[in-house]
């Protein structure tokens, strides 16, 4: 085919999924000149899983995207039809915004958002070839049609439309979600680079026409009253409203399971790829926990003007007759008529473990990848990484400082960390677990973490960061007040409001501050007798609150943050050449060799790294250290 | 470096001083707390690069341990570039063993192998053609340590700590998945039964901490005699026993000219042979001195190891040995050397056959010795005993996280309770080796069926 140039931007998106997006708007936001390629121009920021937004650590990596600057909960702001805080009675670390929202607006709203954008241009093509120069760096892709678009750097947001496969019990196709079009092309041209490649699978559930449920049999739930919002950017809006329902699976929905499990793909090896265990195929759920007879069903809606269900819980892969039989065995959905199948899909996806903190490719300069290409799952989790990409691309180009999240900081810097240093043996999915500094990556602070620090980089608008501003100035105003403030046994209502809280009398003078550290006390309470001298925001309280409740315990974990920093910031060179280390055991050598840890914190984390390999490095450093100024 | 250490810098073994060196941001305030000067207003006047006479004491209880000097070095103009405490003892291994002990109690790391030159050579103090021997010696003791690791925690320690650590995975996992999983159906873990829990599991490290200061006390008090004839093989014994055990921690002259008196570090146990080796006499004065000795060191020992020469007969002396073996209310084991030749008579069950020649029986011996000072300690010998100081100090940074963990429990969400948990947790998890983050997960996902 002829070959014609097609233009010359700074950085190239491939893939306008959740990661695509945030990756082209944060280069862009950041001044580079962005093009964003996507196979379908209706299928930008598609949700072809869950009709929701994220829960716990999802919600919060929503939040730091946010405060990075990022799209996503505006979007979800926009286009939710209820959210709910999971989590009050756990404590403020866990507290997490989960939203329903509805996927077609949810994709309009992200379509006319990167049609907008200064500095980005979107474009349908299909990308089947990377190009590069002689000494191997990107300097652009290839299109299917021809095309060759010129660039300085490449993000790779393929999502799961690599050389993947639906499958429905016996029937399987060459396709990408919902039967979309995939791309066979790239993954060979990128095994030819050096490369990597896996497979994963994962699966979602049958939908059903909303007219056939019968909804005197289930119970339906909506979203909090109060209003929530995920974004810090922009004030909360009023959003039509919907439930959600729960029902269950049956002793019946069991047997069918049973007698139909021969001709599961995942149980008949027609499947290979590792599906996630948290999220497993309901076919798994019967087969692995056999002594449960019944399981919970969610149906939620996938939108307003859809009667389209989604049936939360009963993902599946099984023959279409065998689903058909499943679904009606489902209390509540005894005449239900399924409008999709469930499916499961398997895909291409890179060994995350050969990218650095920047999500990078280590040996091909100028790509960067984020999303599912790099092994993990979810809409949040994708987009968390696209950011991060994103503006790392583009910050490249700009000859700045790369934007690097370590794990005391964000949820993103655990992500990421897990993903280069640990690698992924399932689809990864953000737990709360999975952070040691759960205390402090709280999702009420994220502003507080991230957008000094977004500011500074240039990816957060100035009347946002005014905003926070604002608000960081007001709570520490008024932890300052609680300070500095003290009461006596005569102050106005006083002992009458501690009697009726249960809460001992005061005797004697004492801080305000020490007041709110009991547990029966609450900010709310205090402010009736000892007002602020200005009214807080909801926000506002909430900080000051939970700063000044829990702040033995947030303490305890900033001085473990402390020392963390410590070794974070002992800086390994990339091209350090562990062979020359004297002293390092093999193990440690053959693995820093391939992981190429960015410092000595990273090093101490990957499996098989013991202290003493840690201490032959620290030596090394030193030792270079003088060389360098003996020079 | 964040930490402060301390070790004991002086070579094992003779030696009239010893000395005890503290490193670290804390080094001034933990020696301070175990010395007690001689003159008034020390703490005023304390210069750096100054010796100080005084006594080091037991911070609580202010007993005198030993006279000692004191000398503080600012840093960074010290060895380490660190703020250094330096405590010149007198009284010998034991004493220098309390001294190092309180300083754990009260917050000092044991210093790793070759760690005070570690530190020193980064904070400068050292030129590079040093950094090699430093590396050396870091690399032969992570070897040397994770041997000794491996060994210290086989059997009893190594199950007990893997149940209670298993036991707080247990819950760990119900509140965690509780946590990421919030609509799924995960049964509760009720506050009541994790007190329960809890409770128990610290009663179990409370014994596994109590079962240190019985090491320690062993580490001061068990002795062991051989006696026997002459000739019959006591020192050949000792040696293959203690081969490549052996490793002498202080030889001091015997109370007799007669006698040796050595520590023996016999898998990590500290033993000390009486041992009347220094006897070389003609035949008929030594047969006579032989049992008048095994007599005299009879009395003296914890543990009589009596050899007996199966190989030549049993003679009159051997008689009398015996005879007084009968009626000691000291711990026997009762050996029939030289098992590789013909014997020439008859042993019975009581005696354990041993070769000094071809090893046979040295296992059986060496477990048996073991059991033996176990015994002495009350310690029945089968259950988990702890002799590192590291571990002791792991094992009661747990203990402190489950006491928060139980104070925290009735007044607290979830979310905070996991964190003293999981603390607890993670210190027995050093201490064993575990994955931590892994097993977590891989737990969450097998108990409970996960999935909205």
């Amino acid at each position: 085919m002829q070959t014609f140039a097609a233009g010359t931007y700074d950085v190239i998106v491939v893939g306008a999924g959740h990661a695509g997006i945030e990756a082209a708007l944060a280069s862009a936001r950041l001044g580079a000149k962005t093009l964003l390629l996507t196979l379908s121009m209706e299928n930008i920021g598609l949700m072809p899983c869950n009709p929701s937004l994220g829960g716990p650590a999802k919600g919060h990596l929503i939040r730091e995207i946010d405060a990075l600057g990022g799209e996503m909960g505006i979007a979800g702001d926009s286009t939710l039809l209820q959210i709910r805080m999971l989590n009050t009675a756990k404590g403020p670390a866990v507290h997490a915004l989960r939203a329903q929202i509805d996927k077609a607006q949810y994709q309009q709203y992200m379509t006319w958002k990167v049609e907008n954008t200064d500095n980005l241009t979107v474009r349908q093509a299909a990308v089947t070839g990377l190009i590069l120069n002689s000494s191997g760096k990107i300097t652009g892709v290839k299109t299917a049609t021809g095309a060759e678009v010129k660039a300085r750097a490449v993000v790779l947001t393929c999502g799961t439309y690599l050389t993947s496969k639906v499958i429905v019990g016996e029937y399987s196709n060459a396709a990408g979600p919902n039967g979309l079009e995939m791309v066979a092309s790239l993954t060979p041209m990128l095994t030819e680079l050096g490369l990597q490649v896996a497979r994963f699978k994962t699966g979602t559930p049958p939908r059903i026409d909303k007219r056939s449920v019968d909804f005197a049999k289930v119970v339906e739930q909506w979203g909090d009253k109060k209003e929530r919002r995920f974004s810090f950017r922009r004030p909360w809006q009023a959003r039509p409203q919907m439930p959600c329902w729960l029902t269950n699976s049956t002793m019946q929905t069991k047997e069918i399971i049973e007698a139909n499990i021969a001709r599961s793909p995942l149980y008949s090896g027609m499947i290979a790829g590792t599906g996630p265990r948290y999220c497993p195929s309901f076919e798994d759920k019967i087969m692995r926990f056999k002594d449960k007879d019944t399981h919970q069903i969610f149906i939620e809606p996938e939108g307003l003007k859809t009667n389209e269900l989604y049936v939360q819980g009963l993902s599946t892969s099984m023959p279409e007759d065998v689903q058909w039989q499943m679904v009606r065995s489902i209390t509540g959905l005894e005449n239900a008529e399924i409008i999709r199948l469930g499916y499961a899909i398997e895909y291409d996806y890179f060994l995350p473990t050969q990218l650095d903190a920047r999500l990078a490719y280590k040996d091909i300069p100028g790509l960067f990848g984020a999303g599912q290409i790099n092994g993990t799952s979810g809409y949040e989790e994708a987009a968390a990484q696209g950011l991060v990409a994103g503006s790392n691309a583009a910050l490249e180009v700009l000859g700045k400082e790369p934007l690097l999240l370590n794990r005391s900081e964000a949820y993103i810097g655990v992500l990421i960390d897990d993903l280069v240093m640990k690698g992924v043996a399932e689809p990864y999915r953000m737990f709360t677990a999975l952070a040691e500094y759960r205390l402090l990556l709280r999702n009420d602070n994220a502003d507080f973490r991230l957008m000094q620090l977004s500011y500074q980089k240039g990816m957060l608008a100035e009347a946002d960061y005014q905003v926070f501003s604002a608000k960081a100035a007001n709570v520490e105003q008024e932890i300052k007040r609680l300070t500095s403030t003290t009461i006596t046994p005569t102050t106005e209502g006083l002992n009458t409001l501690l009697a009726s809280l249960g809460s001992p009398i005061v005797t004697t003078g004492m801080q305000l501050i020490e007041l709110l550290r009991r547990p029966e006390i609450k900010y709310q309470a205090l402010h009736s007798c000892c007002p602020s001298l200005q009214e807080l925001t909801e926000e506002e309280k909430e900080q000051v609150e939970i700063e000044v409740k829990y702040a033995g315990y947030i303490k305890k974990q900033a001085e473990q943050v402390a020392r963390f920093t410590k070794l974070e910031k002992r800086q390994l060179a990339r091209e350090l050449d562990y062979k020359l280390v004297q002293g390092l055991s093999n193990e440690a050598r053959e693995k820093l060799m391939k992981l190429r840890p960015l410092s000595i914190g990273q090093a101490s984390r990957v499996s098989g790294i013991s202290p003493a390999d840690i201490n032959v490095l620290l030596i090394y450093l030193e030792q270079e250290k003088r060389k360098q100024r003996d020079k | 470096m964040d930490t402060t250490i301390a070790a004991i810098i002086t070579p094992p073994g003779i030696g009239g001083v010893g000395i005890i060196r503290l490193s670290g941001p804390e080094a001034l305030t933990l020696g301070k707390a175990v010395f007690q000067p001689a003159k008034p207003n020390f703490f005023a006047r304390l210069q750096t690069n100054h010796l100080y006479y005084g006594y080091a004491i037991n911070s609580q209880t202010k007993k005198v341990i030993d006279e000692i000097l004191f000398v503080y070095m600012q840093g960074p103009k010290s060895f380490t570039g660190e703020d250094v405490i330096e405590l010149h003892a007198h009284g010998g291994h034991i004493a220098l063993q309390t001294i190092l002990e309180e300083l754990y109690a009260l917050g000092a790391r044991p210093a790793e192998p070759g760690e005070f030159s570690k530190r020193a050579f980064l904070s400068g103090r050292l030129d590079l053609t040093q950094a090699e021997a430093i590396i050396d010696v870091i690399e032969a003791n992570s070897k040397a340590g994770l041997e000794i690791a491996v060994a210290q925690l086989q059997g009893k320690l190594k199950e007990e700590l893997s149940g209670i650590s298993r036991r707080l995975l247990r819950i760990l996992s119900y509140w965690e998945a509780a946590l990421d999983f919030p609509e799924d159906e995960i049964t509760d873990y009720q506050v009541a039964d994790a007190k329960y829990e809890i409770t128990e599991i610290m009663e179990r490290l409370a014994a596994l901490l109590q079962s240190y200061q019985k090491g320690k006390k062993l580490k001061e008090g068990t002795s062991m005699a051989i006696i026997g004839k002459p000739n019959v093989g006591k020192s050949s014994l000792l040696n293959a026993l203690l081969g490549e055990n052996r490793a002498i921690v202080t030889s001091i002259p015997g109370t007799t000219r007669d006698t040796i008196e050595e520590w023996y570090n016999l898998d990590g146990f500290a033993l000390q042979i009486i041992d009347s080796a220094g006897i070389h006499n003609t035949e008929d004065v030594v047969e006579k001195l032989g049992v008048a000795k095994s007599l005299e060191l009879l009395k003296r020992a914890d543990i009589v190891c009596a050899v007996f020469d199966s190989s030549s007969p049993f003679t009159a002396a051997d008689q009398e040995i015996t005879e007084l073996l009968s009626v000691t209310t000291k711990s026997v084991i009762k050996v029939a050397s030289k098992a590789d030749k013909m014997s020439m008579w008859q042993t019975d069950a009581d005696f354990l056959a041993v070769s000094a020649k071809n090893g046979t029986g040295l296992d059986n011996l060496l477990a048996e010795i073991k059991t033996r000072i176990l015994q002495q300690s009350g310690t029945p010998a089968n259950a988990p005993l702890l002799t590192k100081a590291r571990h002791l100090e792991l094992l009661q940074r747990a203990y402190k996280h489950l006491d928060d963990l139980s104070q925290a429990l009735e007044h607290l969400p979830l979310d905070f309770l996991t964190i003293d948990l999981r603390s607890a947790w993670q210190a027995i998890g050093e201490v064993t080796g575990d994955a931590l983050t892994d097993n977590l997960l891989d737990k969450i996902f097998k108990e409970f069926c996960l999935g909205k």
